[in-house]
C-alpha cells in the first residue's frame, strides 16, 4: 500500500536560499533601528542632565565598538528602508480606474519623501 | 531573448526517485537524455519515461503553463516544468525534486489533501442573500470592478507558492498564499457579499496573520497573482475592521 | 474483490462538462448524490486550456436565427438543425448563469458582458474572459461545485470500463491512482464528460489527458460513435509544440500573411483583405474570420505552393497582430503575448508569430439525443467525447465552449430523472463485472513477457494518423492507417510495462488509455473510409465534393470482433435546407439583409 513520504521540515530554511537569507536580515534590521533608537534615547537624556554629561556621551560614542555599531546599524537602516519600500505597492494596490498605479511610482514617491524628510532635517540641524 | 543554441548533445538529470513499495527515503537517480535547445525540463522527462525509464511517475498535462500540474522544485526552486527551459540551466546538471513542503506520493508527485482541504475551507464561491433571476440577465460589474478582483483570479492551484513558503513549511494550520489569494479574489468581488462568512477563518491566526511576508509566495507564482500582496492587503482590511469595532460604540451605526 | 461504493450518479470527467452536469444534479435533485470520477484533480481537466470565448446570443442587433444559422452553414450542413436550435436557445441563459456564479467575464465600460468577433460568426456574439475563458469557466465551476456537500469527488480516480447489466449501465469500474485499488463505483445513471481525442495524433494542441477514454469505455459497451471522422484543424497553432494561438488574436484584428506578405486567404474563396486601417477590418466570416476548416485548408494549399516558410519543426505562415498596439495586446488577448514570448521567444507586438494548423478538436463522440442520453439506457455524454451533433462537418469556435455548459447540464438533469426512476439492479452480478475488470488490470500491470513499450505504440500510433488521417484524405492514405492500426493492436498485445508498482503508476494508466486509443483511431479511419465526398473538415482528393445525395447522413461506428460496422443516420433538416457554404461572399448579402 501507498506510504506517502511525509513533508520535511528544515530547521535551517532561512539559509538555503538568497531570498530567504534577506528575509531574515530584514526582519533583523528591526533589532538594530531598535537598539538605534535606544542610543537616541540615551542621548536625549544625557542632554537633560546638563552640558557636560551630553559631552561625555558624544565622546563615548567615538570609541571604535559605537562607530561599527553605527555602521552596521546604518545598513541594516537602509536594508531596512529599500525593502519596506519594495512592499509598499504589495499592500497598497492604488488604482485609477481600470489602471493600477504603477509600482515604481509608489516606491518612488516613498524615496522621495524620504529623502525630502532628510534635507529637512539637515536644514534645522545644520541652521 | 532567444539564447543561440548551444553545443551540447545531452543533459542530465537528477531526479528525486521514491517509491513507498522500496524505497526508505527519496533518492537521487542521474539520468542523460537528450539536449534540445526549445526542450522544457518536463519535455526531458517525458523523453526519459518514454526511452529511458517506464516507471518515473510525475503529473503534466496541458504543456501551457495553464492547468497546473507540473510544479516541481527545479534545482531548488519551485517552477512549472513546462516553463523551465533546459537552456537556462546549462550546462547542468539539473536537479528535479518534488515540490518541497508537500509529503510525497511517489517520485515528483506530492500530497495535495492538505491545500485542497484548506482550498474549500474558505468557501470560494459566490455568497449572496438573494438571487437576481437569469432572465434579468448578468450582475453589472463596471471594468474598473473587475480590475478590482481580476489579479486575484489568475491562480492555477499550481502550489508553487506552498513549496516557496517557509511559514506553510513550519505551520501545519496555515492556510497558505494561494488560498488567501483566493479568498481576497471572492471578497473583492463586486457580487458577491460573504465577506462576513469567510471573516473569522481568514482574520485568523492560521488565516493572514500567520504570514510573516517572507514574499517568496509571489516571486515564484507564474501567473503573476501576488498572493504576498492579496494577504498584506487583507491585514491592512482586518486592520480597519479591528478598529472599526473597536469604535463603533461612538460611531454612528 | 474489488470494493462497491454506491451513489445515485456516477459521472465520469471533471472538467467543464462533467462540473455543469454535477451541479445541474445538485440544484434539480438535491436529496440525490454524485460521485464524480476524474482521473486528475478537476481543475487541471483540458477545458482550462480554451482562450477565445463561448458565444451566446445577448445584443441587440444579433438574433438566435443568426447563430442558429452560422452553426449550421459552419458545419456544413451535417448538424442536426433541432440540436442547434435547442443548443443556441440555451447557450445565453447558461453564460448568464455562470457568469452568475462569478466568471469573470469582460466588460463593457456600462458593466455589462462584452462580447468579441469570432471565426465563421456574422456578429459579435462571443462572450470572453481575456484570452483565458476556459481556464476561468473551469475554476468558476469547480469553486462553485464545492458548496454541494452531495458531490463526492473522486480525484485521480481511472475509469477503465462500464459496468453494464441488465440492459443499464449502471457504474464504472475504476482504479485510484494514489493506492491502485480498483473499486466499482455503481450509479442508477452515468454520465460519460470525458472530453476529445487530440492525442491520438502527434502534433496537437490537446493536453495529455485528452486520450480519449470516454469514448473508448462506450464503444466497449456497445454504444456507436459518431461522426469520428471530422478531426478540426485548428490554422493557428505554435510550430513544435502544437500550443494553440487564440482565434480571438484573428477576432480583433490579427491577420494571416505568407513569407511574401501576402494575405493568401484571399486567394481561397473567403472574400477581399480590407486595409488594415479601414474600421470595418475584421470583417465576419471574411478573410481570417473564416472557418476553421477552410483556413488550415488554405495552409497546405500554400504549402504546395512554396509560399510558406520552412523549418525543422514544420513548415509555418506569419499571425501578424503588431498593428493592434501593445494595448490592445495587454487588454484583449495577454496569454497569446504569454505563449509567443515563453513557447517560441518572440514578442507579438513587435514580430509576427509563426503558426501552422494543428489537430484541436474533434467534432464526433458518442452518439447522444438532445437530452445527452445514449443508446445504452442510463448512460449519458456530454461535451467533447459526445456528439450531438450541433458540430456537423466543423466546429465553429467559441461554440464548444457553451456546448459543454448546455448538453452538461441537459445530461445532469436527463440522468438524475433516470436515476429516480431506475432502481440499482442485480447488485451480485455487477459485482462479479468488478472483480473481473479488477483482474484484467492486474494483468496489465503484471505483465512482463512482452517486448512492445507503450511509448512506442503510441508514437507510431499518431504517426499512422498523421499521415492517413490529415487535412487531405485517401482511399489509400486512409487504408494505409487502417492496416498500421490492425498492426498495432496486435503489437499491444505483446506489450510490457517497466512499471509494476500500486502506487501512482502512470505507464499503468497509460497503458490503459492506448488500449482505448487504438479502438477509436480505428473507428474514426474506418468512417472516414466508408464517407466519400468532401464535407468540412473532411477532405477526399478523390471525392473532393460535398454529396448530400448520398452522405447527408451521420456516421456510425458500430464495434465489431473484426474491423468497425459503419453504419449511416439521416441528418435532421428542418428549417434550413442545404445550401452553398459561402465565405466572403455571404457577408456582403448578409449584412445587406440585416440593414448593417
Amino acid at each position: 500500500m501507498a506510504r506517502p513520504y511525509p513533508r520535511e521540515r528544515s530547521n535551517a530554511w532561512f539559509l538555503e536560499r538568497w531570498p530567504y537569507r534577506v528575509f531574515v536580515l530584514r526582519e533583523l534590521s528591526a533589532l538594530f533601528l531598535a537598539l538605534y533608537m535606544g542610543v537616541l534615547l540615551v542621548l536625549a537624556a544625557r542632554v537633560h542632565e546638563g552640558s557636560s554629561a551630553f559631552r561625555d556621551y558624544v565622546d563615548a560614542l567615538q570609541s571604535p565598538l559605537y562607530l561599527a555599531f553605527h555602521a552596521v546599524a546604518l545598513l541594516f537602516a537602509l536594508l531596512h528602508s529599500v525593502t519596506w519600500f519594495q512592499a509598499v505597492p504589495k499592500g497598497l494596490p492604488l488604482r485609477r480606474g481600470e489602471q493600477r498605479v504603477a509600482p515604481a511610482l509608489l516606491i518612488g514617491a516613498n524615496y522621495v519623501a524620504m529623502l525630502a524628510l532628510t534635507v529637512l532635517v539637515l536644514v534645522v540641524v545644520l541652521s | 531573448m532567444t539564447q543561440a543554441p548551444s553545443d551540447a548533445t545531452t543533459i542530465r538529470l537528477e531526479i528525486a526517485r521514491y517509491r513507498p513499495e522500496q524505497d526508505e527515503r527519496p533518492v537521487l537517480e542521474r539520468y542523460d537524455v537528450p539536449y534540445r535547445h526549445e526542450w522544457v525540463v518536463l519535455d526531458a522527462l517525458n523523453y526519459l519515461k518514454d526511452h529511458i525509464d517506464g516507471t518515473l511517475s510525475y503529473r503534466w498535462s496541458c504543456r501551457m503553463g495553464i492547468c497546473g500540474s507540473c510544479g516541481m522544485m527545479v534545482n531548488g526552486v519551485p517552477k512549472l516544468t513546462c516553463s523551465a527551459f533546459l537552456r537556462d540551466y546549462l550546462p547542468g546538471p539539473i536537479r528535479v525534486e518534488p515540490m518541497a513542503n508537500f509529503p510525497v506520493e511517489r517520485d515528483l508527485v506530492t500530497v495535495l489533501d492538505d491545500f485542497m482541504e484548506k482550498f474549500q475551507a474558505v468557501k470560494p464561491w459566490i455568497i449572496r442573500d438573494g438571487e437576481q433571476p437569469l432572465e434579468e440577465g448578468e450582475y453589472r460589474q463596471t471594468p474598473a470592478q473587475l480590475a478590482d478582483f481580476k489579479q486575484f483570479s489568475m491562480c492555477i492551484n499550481c502550489m508553487l507558492c506552498y513549496a516557496a513558503c517557509p511559514v506553510y513549511q513550519h505551520e501545519d494550520e496555515f492556510l497558505g498564499p494561494a488560498v488567501l489569494a483566493l479568498a481576497q479574489r471572492y471578497n473583492h468581488d463586486s457580487r458577491d457579499q460573504g465577506k462576513g462568512e469567510r471573516q473569522e477563518l481568514i482574520w485568523s491566526d492560521e488565516g493572514i496573520w500567520d504570514c510573516t511576508f517572507v514574499g517568496e509566495c509571489s516571486a515564484v507564482c507564474p501567473k503573476h497573482v501576488d498572493p504576498a500582496g492579496a494577504i498584506q492587503q487583507a491585514k491592512v482590511e482586518s486592520t480597519v475592521g479591528w478598529y472599526r469595532s473597536f469604535l463603533a460604540p461612538f460611531g454612528r451605526g | 474483490m474489488a470494493e462497491i461504493t454506491q451513489h445515485d450518479i456516477v459521472i465520469i470527467g471533471g472538467g467543464g462538462a462533467g462540473l455543469r452536469a454535477a451541479i445541474a444534479v445538485a440544484e434539480t435533485y438535491p436529496d440525490l448524490d454524485v460521485g464524480m470520477v476524474s482521473k486528475v484533480y478537476p481543475m487541471r481537466s483540458h477545458t482550462v486550456s480554451a482562450e477565445g470565448g463561448a458565444a451566446g446570443v445577448i445584443k441587440p442587433g444579433d438574433s438566435l436565427e443568426d447563430h442558429i444559422r452560422d452553426t449550421i452553414s459552419g458545419s456544413d450542413w451535417l448538424a442536426d438543425q433541432d440540436a442547434v436550435e435547442a443548443f443556441v436557445r440555451e447557450a445565453p441563459r447558461e453564460l448568464t448563469q455562470l457568469e452568475h456564479w462569478g466568471c469573470p467575464w469582460s466588460r463593457e465600460p456600462d458593466g455589462s458582458v462584452a462580447v468579441r468577433p469570432f471565426g465563421g460568426m456574422g456578429i459579435q456574439r462571443t462572450w470572453f474572459a481575456a484570452d483565458k475563458t476556459g481556464f476561468h469557466m473551469l475554476h468558476t465551476l469547480f469553486q462553485t461545485s464545492l458548496k454541494y456537500a452531495r458531490i463526492t469527488r473522486y480525484d485521480e480516480w481511472f475509469a477503465s470500463r462500464l459496468l453494464v447489466e441488465d440492459g443499464r449501465c449502471q457504474g464504472v469500474v475504476a482504479l485510484e491512482l494514489r493506492t491502485g485499488e480498483v473499486r466499482g463505483i455503481l450509479g442508477k445513471a452515468v454520465i460519460l464528460c470525458t472530453g476529445g481525442f487530440g492525442r491520438i495524433f502527434p502534433f496537437t494542441t490537446n493536453a495529455a489527458i485528452k486520450t480519449g477514454d470516454g469514448l473508448g469505455l462506450a464503444y466497449r459497451a456497445g454504444v456507436p460513435l459518431k461522426d469520428m471522422e471530422f478531426v478540426q484543424y485548428h490554422p493557428t497553432g505554435l510550430p513544435g509544440t502544437g500550443i494553440l494561438i487564440t482565434e480571438a488574436a484573428r477576432g480583433e484584428g490579427g491577420i494571416l500573411v505568407n513569407k511574401h506578405g501576402d494575405r493568401y486567404l484571399r486567394h481561397y474563396d473567403l472574400g477581399e483583405p480590407l486595409d488594415l486601417g479601414d474600421p470595418r477590418h475584421p470583417l465576419f466570416r471574411t478573410m481570417e474570420l473564416g472557418p476553421r476548416d477552410r483556413l488550415s485548408q488554405a495552409f497546405v494549399h500554400e504549402q504546395e505552393l512554396g509560399n510558406v516558410f520552412e523549418a525543422p519543426d514544420g513548415a509555418y505562415v506569419h499571425l501578424d497582430i503588431r498593428h493592434l498596439g501593445e494595448k490592445t495586446i495587454d487588454q484583449k488577448i495577454p496569454f497569446v503575448r504569454e505563449l509567443a514570448k515563453n513557447y517560441v521567444g518572440i514578442d507579438p507586438v513587435h514580430q509576427p508569430i509563426p503558426v501552422r494548423p494543428v489537430v484541436h478538436y474533434m467534432m464526433g463522440g458518442i452518439d447522444t439525443d438532445l437530452e445527452a442520453a445514449t443508446s445504452l439506457p442510463g448512460l449519458f455524454a456530454a461535451g467533447e467525447c459526445a456528439c450531438v451533433s450541433i458540430n456537423g462537418a466543423n466546429r465553429l469556435g467559441s461554440n464548444s465552449l457553451p456546448e459543454l455548459l448546455v448538453f452538461g447540464a441537459r445530461a445532469g438533469r436527463g440522468a438524475a430523472e433516470w436515476a429516480r426512476e431506475h432502481p440499482e439492479s442485480s447488485r451480485a452480478a455487477l459485482e462479479q463485472q468488478a472483480d473481473v475488470e479488477e483482474a484484467r488490470i492486474r494483468d496489465f500491470r503484471g505483465g512482463d513477457g512482452g517486448t512492445e513499450r507503450i511509448a512506442s505504440i503510441r508514437a507510431d500510433l499518431q504517426a499512422a494518423m498523421e499521415s492517413g488521417c490529415g487535412i487531405y484524405r485517401t482511399e489509400a492514405t486512409l487504408r494505409a492507417a487502417a492496416e498500421s492500426i490492425a498492426e498495432l493492436r496486435e503489437r499491444f498485445r505483446s506489450m510490457r510495462l517497466d512499471d509494476h508498482s500500486l502506487a501512482f503508476n502512470t505507464e499503468l494508466t497509460g497503458a490503459l488509455e492506448l488500449d482505448l486509443m487504438i479502438e477509436i483511431a480505428e473507428a474514426l479511419v474506418h468512417s472516414a473510409l466508408q464517407r466519400e465526398e468532401s464535407r468540412g473538415s473532411h477532405q477526399r482528393l478523390d471525392f473532393p465534393t460535398r454529396d448530400d445525395e448520398r452522405f447527408l447522413k451521420h456516421s456510425l461506428a458500430y464495434r465489431t470482433e473484426g474491423v468497425p460496422r459503419i453504419e449511416h443516420r439521416d441528418v435532421v433538416i428542418t428549417r434550413w435546407p442545404p445550401a452553398e457554404r459561402v465565405y466572403g461572399r455571404a457577408h456582403e448579402a448578409g449584412a445587406a439583409e440585416r440593414g448593417t
